[in-house]
């Protein structure tokens, strides 16, 4: 996709540096990105169609309290703000005005933010506000654990 | 003798249909069901590209139209997996209720289980 087409999406990106690091694929989608899993599409699959991954022990509901609970059980908990720590790793859940997830991303050692929009391509930005907009609304929450 | 006039009923182009193993009647490919289907998966894709979460991409009007088709759409759904991927699994479970992929099938398996049911049912080559 075009960079004016993400931006026109996302306008806070027009202001930060951003780059496009891979094309567009429907596997994973950013749960899965942001865990470092490339090959599923992390998602409660409420119909029960087979393909799509969701952790054991997790309520098969799309919902905020659900995706922090996936996070934490990756080792994640909450904290206070975004900015760069050394020897930890952290993520950003991202809701719509209904308190509905719509996206996660993670930080990167070098304190970028690495996204994958939906099913097109992802992207790393420097600020976790980048991506706030109509399509993602606001950032919920942030995580961190211990980088290994 | 054969007559050099024939009647309508004799130029006009037979209908095909057939059964596959699992039952369907497959009509001969429609034009205007392609032309819609086409339109309505364009639309989904554009619409749906930021989001993460199936049941949302799943409950888009558009897709949701496409799933309406019911099984005429199938061959046309299995042709676009085939060649453009996407999350179609979705539409082809709940319109066959059928779900070829094993239990703990990723995306990438699943798909291909789905392509392989849609070639042994005669809906894609």
């Amino acid at each position: 996709m075009p960079r004016e087409e993400i931006e026109r999406d996302f306008p806070n990106l027009r202001t930060s540096q951003w780059t496009i690091t891979s094309p567009i694929a429907d596997i994973p989608n950013c749960i899965g990105w942001a865990l470092h899993d490339n090959k599923q599409f992390w998602d409660p699959s409420v119909v029960g169609v087979r393909g799509y991954y969701w952790p054991p022990g997790v309520p098969r509901v799309w919902n905020l309290n659900n995706i922090r609970r996936v996070f934490e059980i990756h080792g994640y908990e909450l904290c206070s703000d975004a900015e760069l720590e050394t020897g930890f790793e952290k993520i950003a859940v991202y809701v719509d005005e209904e308190g509905v997830p719509t996206h996660a991303t993670f930080q990167k050692e070098s304190g970028e933010w690495s996204s994958k929009l939906g099913v097109w391509e992802d992207i790393e930005h420097t600020r976790v506000d980048s991506l706030e907009s109509h399509a993602y609304g606001t950032v919920a929450f942030i995580m961190k654990r211990k980088r290994v | 003798m054969p007559r050099d006039n024939p009647s309508v009923e004799e130029v006009k182009a037979p209908v095909v249909t057939f059964k596959d193993h699992a039952g369907y009647v497959l009509v001969e490919s429609d034009e205007e069901l392609e032309r819609k289907f086409r339109l309505l998966a364009d639309q989904w894709r554009r619409e749906t590209r930021y989001i993460s979460s199936l049941s949302k991409m799943s409950m888009h009007s558009a897709y949701q139209k496409i799933v309406g088709m019911g099984k005429p759409a199938i061959p046309l759904i299995l042709r676009e997996l085939q060649k453009s991927g996407g999350h179609w699994l979705w539409a082809l479970h709940v319109i066959t209720d059928e779900d070829p992929a094993p239990v703990d099938a990723d995306f990438d398996e699943a798909v291909s289980a789905w392509l392989n049911w849609g070639k042994r049912n005669h809906f894609i080559e």
